[in-house]
């Protein structure tokens, strides 16, 4: 181990004083944010989402079945490819069996999950008004695809986790 | 075991009392919490993101996270893990995020080696500890990253590497590359 090393290791509190904090002015920014009313969970982003699309889908229809030209404002490829990745998602989740999972076993990729959900709830609220809509869904696809890796990673660190049991298990009985 | 205390309106509360209450969105016990712990979490930011600036704005989203989200903190490995977790998470989300949006792909840049860096340091009574706070600062993004969750963070190589979404290995030799350029900036080793 190098010196510095070794210093940063005996004095690791000091270097969380090294620069100054602006505490105040952070805190009020934090506050104000707190203060504003509070986002949507992304279920019920998706569940309004969804809701418009089937409004949308019903108005088409009576549009058609009248003879209109109505073309669609609506992204409703959006809807149906979100639909895919959400039943994809909730497919992996049932599969690797997902609720029996304790988050304390994994702390890493449960922290991952917890900070994909945040950001595509990010991203839905942009999406409302970012003019660039296609560029944004396929962030918006990405999270999902992200996610599903995540879920992947934690069957297959489950699965070691199984053969290592079983492996000390035979080894005690 | 260690029981953290803080003071509340006059009372002594524990750890576990002030996350319920700020589960509850009471303000004060927020401000408690925050107080307590935003000098370690804000220099833990710092050393990942650089610039002030970003880290005042990170800092303050993850706060906003943090509190938003605390019904989902399980009381495993302590709240100040959790916070620390998030904190680095929303840190390293906004490197890739101002990578993506500039085409930055290249992990060996490094940083602007501004004056600003070296002027924001407080007058501390030890040279030595401020030279290694800003060595570690002018590392390039990939190897500081690994360096700060390494050496200040306590994480493992693997952990790491789930973080990241790189190899262990990568880990590691990002670990021995900002170890020597720390060695060549600062000079001496043992």
């Amino acid at each position: 181990m190098e010196d510095w090393e070794k210093r940063v290791r005996d004095d690791r509190e000091e270097f969380d004083h090294v620069e100054m904090v602006p505490r105040d002015a952070m805190w009020q920014g934090i506050s104000n944010r707190l203060d504003q009313p509070r986002r949507l969970p992304v279920v019920k982003w998706v569940g309004i989402a969804a809701s418009m699309a089937l409004v949308f889908m019903a108005g088409m229809f009576y549009q058609r079945g009248n003879g209109g030209e109505e073309v669609a404002t609506l992204p409703i490829e959006w809807q149906a490819e979100e639909d895919r990745y959400q039943e994809l998602i909730a497919f992996k989740k049932q599969e690797i069996g997902f609720d029996t999972f304790q988050s304390q076993r994994y702390p890493d990729l449960f922290a991952q999950l917890t900070q994909l959900d945040a950001e595509y709830e990010e991203a839905i609220v942009d999406y409302q008004a970012y003019p660039e809509k296609e560029a944004l869904f396929s962030i918006l696809i990405k999270y999902h695809e992200r996610q599903l890796k995540v879920l992947e990673q934690l069957s297959r660190e489950s699965d070691r986790n199984k053969i290592k049991e079983e492996t000390y298990e035979k080894k005690v009985y | 075991m260690c029981v953290t205390i803080h003071e509340l309106n006059g009372r002594k509360i524990n750890e576990k009392q002030l996350v319920q209450r700020c589960i509850k969105q009471d303000r004060k016990a927020q401000y408690e919490l925050y107080q307590n712990y935003v000098d370690a979490l804000f220099h833990t930011v710092l050393r990942i993101v650089v610039s002030r600036t970003v880290a005042e704005d990170v800092v303050q989203e993850g706060f906003v996270k943090i509190f938003r989200q605390m019904h989902r903190y399980r009381e495993d490995g302590g709240i100040y893990a959790w916070m620390k977790r998030i904190m680095i998470n929303e840190a390293i989300g906004h490197l890739r995020k101002q990578k993506r949006s500039i085409r930055h792909a290249d992990m060996e840049e490094l940083p602007e080696a501004s004056m600003e860096i070296w002027q924001q340091t407080k007058d501390t009574r030890d040279d030595r500890l401020g030279a290694i706070h800003q060595a570690i600062k002018l590392l390039p993004t990939g190897c500081r990253e690994v360096l700060n969750m390494y050496l200040f963070e306590g994480m493992s190589h693997r952990e790491i590497s789930t973080v990241l979404s790189i190899s262990e290995s990568t880990s590691k030799t990002q670990y021995m590359r900002a170890k020597r350029l720390i060695r060549e900036r600062i000079g001496t080793s043992s």
